[in-house]
């Protein structure tokens, strides 16, 4: 009877252990861009619900931190602690709580506070970050690492009045490969000189004079907070007929406060006249305009 | 006749206004919110060969204690991991970023005795169970493997991440195996896997 007991402890013993090896850590977040419009000495609150959808609780530390695009301009971001940058709104920003635990399946918001001052007349930025550790490195004689995860959220609190969204755009390259069936690329320089950040949505057309578009491409996507420039450029892989033809550039400087509900544009529309010989090779390029 | 006209006319006309009842539209507005996420699942395994095995949530990337290789005079470890990043975001783009924090003896406490040059990190897109994607400029040593990718290099799948102690054969640039004249202790450090819009 004895033996039997100890058989069937054993068992559930072995299920528990089962059930309970938890075999991946979540951490989820329902806002990730925090876009708010402020006039100067007001005051916005919101908040942000954690979720851990996962089987185990997890301990999460709330913190601010600054944060710029990276060289590139491709969307990657650069964080850097609070006050590093001189355009970081994190000290606007107050939350609550700041470490908390979530149990498995479970939920939390965080409330935050944005006090504006008086004297702001540009775009400020800031991340709140959501960190949990997985692991607890071991202090026998071993070699090991934890995984920080963190999941981050951008504030862009914008000035409630007077942002401008403008860019110069510079550097026009128009060229043919023969290396690759003589591929149109088409590659410049924009600069955001507004008082807010900018993403750009671009696009070139090939036009003959008649108005019919031969050719139309994607440019790379920019990401610029106020005063960065980037460098974007497409291509159009096949070759053009000989002829004169004029290279259309639209650059939409709206992508981000579209994604966001804020209005679109404004668009900047610039052309050159191009003229290709026979097989698609390009001979002359205008002023672009 | 006149009777008979009568009756089609009213015939007609009930059949057109049942028509139009029928017609007559009835709309039921459908609504739906898809909330705002962004978020990741962050698994580990240890893998012996090609063999992998998921690792508790609570679990460290432990090497444990090294083996020494007499022949080659290095030091080994007897398997290596496995770290699968699932990015769960509907944000039109997003990032995610690796940071390695030095993994240096916490015994001695001395920082220049570390594992940064020894251990491999590799990142691949894995676009099934079986089919990996080397994403661009992958190959880092630990010390060197600072890297941001975007939803631009996972068009579809998800983020897997090696670690493994150099073994001096197939190691990445700026990685080799750990010497016997290491000194001991116990070596730790960490990695930030870090998701933003």
């Amino acid at each position: 009877m004895k033996k039997l007991f100890f058989i069937f402890l054993g068992l559930v013993l072995m299920l528990v252990f089962e059930c309970g090896q938890v075999r991946a850590a979540t951490l989820r977040i329902n806002q990730s861009k925090i876009r708010l419009a402020m006039a100067g000495l007001t005051t916005k609150t919101g908040f942000i619900e954690v979720e851990n959808p996962s089987e185990a609780a997890l301990i999460v530390k709330v913190y601010m931190e600054d944060w710029k695009y990276a060289a590139g301009q491709d969307g990657s971001k650069e964080f850097f602690p609070v006050g590093t940058l001189n355009n970081s709104c994190a000290g606007w920003v107050s939350f609550y709580p700041s470490e908390f635990v979530i149990p498995a399946y479970g939920r939390q918001k965080i409330g935050y506070t944005v006090k504006a001052p008086d004297d702001f007349i540009s775009a400020r930025y800031a991340a709140i970050f959501f960190e949990t550790t997985i692991g607890a490195s071991s202090a026998d004689e071993s070699v090991g690492m934890n995984i920080v995860i963190k999941v981050g959220a951008l504030f862009y609190i914008e000035p409630a009045k007077g942002v401008v969204r403008q860019g110069e755009v510079s550097n026009f390259v128009c060229s043919t490969d023969a290396a690759r069936n003589n591929a149109l690329s088409v590659q410049l320089d924009i600069v955001n000189q507004s008082n807010t950040d900018v993403a750009t949505n671009s696009n070139f057309s090939v036009i003959n004079k008649k108005g019919k578009v031969f050719a139309r491409a994607a440019l790379s996507d920019a990401y610029m907070l106020s005063g960065q420039s980037a460098q974007i450029s497409g291509t159009w892989s096949s070759p053009l007929d000989e002829g004169i033809y004029d290279v259309v550039v639209t650059i939409d400087l709206g992508k981000a406060h579209e994604e966001a509900g804020l209005g679109r544009g404004p668009v900047i529309v610039k052309e050159a006249e191009i003229e290709v010989a026979q097989g698609g090779r390009l001979v002359r390029v205008g002023e672009f305009k | 006749m006149i009777k008979k006209c009568v009756t089609i006319l009213a015939i007609l006309a009930i059949t057109a206004a049942y028509g139009l009842a029928l017609a007559a539209t009835h709309t039921i507005n459908v609504t739906a919110e898809v909330p705002s996420s962004n978020g990741m699942t962050v698994t580990i395994s240890r893998v012996v060969g090609t063999v992998f095995t998921e690792l508790g949530a609570n679990d460290t990337m432990d090497f444990g204690l090294l083996n020494l290789d007499p022949v080659n005079h290095i030091f080994t470890a007897p398997h290596y991991f496995a770290v699968e990043v699932g990015i769960d975001s509907n944000a039109a783009s997003w990032s995610i970023a690796h940071t390695p924090s030095s993994i240096y003896n916490r015994t001695t406490g001395i920082t220049s005795q570390n594992l940064d040059g020894n251990v491999n990190v590799t990142f691949i897109n894995q676009t099934s169970d079986t089919t990996e994607v080397a994403l661009p400029d992958n190959e880092k040593s630990f010390g060197a493997s600072t890297k941001t990718y975007t939803n631009a290099n996972f068009p579809t799948g998800w983020l897997r991440i090696y670690y493994g102690i150099g073994t001096g054969l197939g190691d990445n640039a700026g990685v080799t195996p750990i010497p016997a004249t290491k000194t001991a202790g116990s070596y730790q450090g960490s990695v930030q896997i870090v998701l933003t819009p």
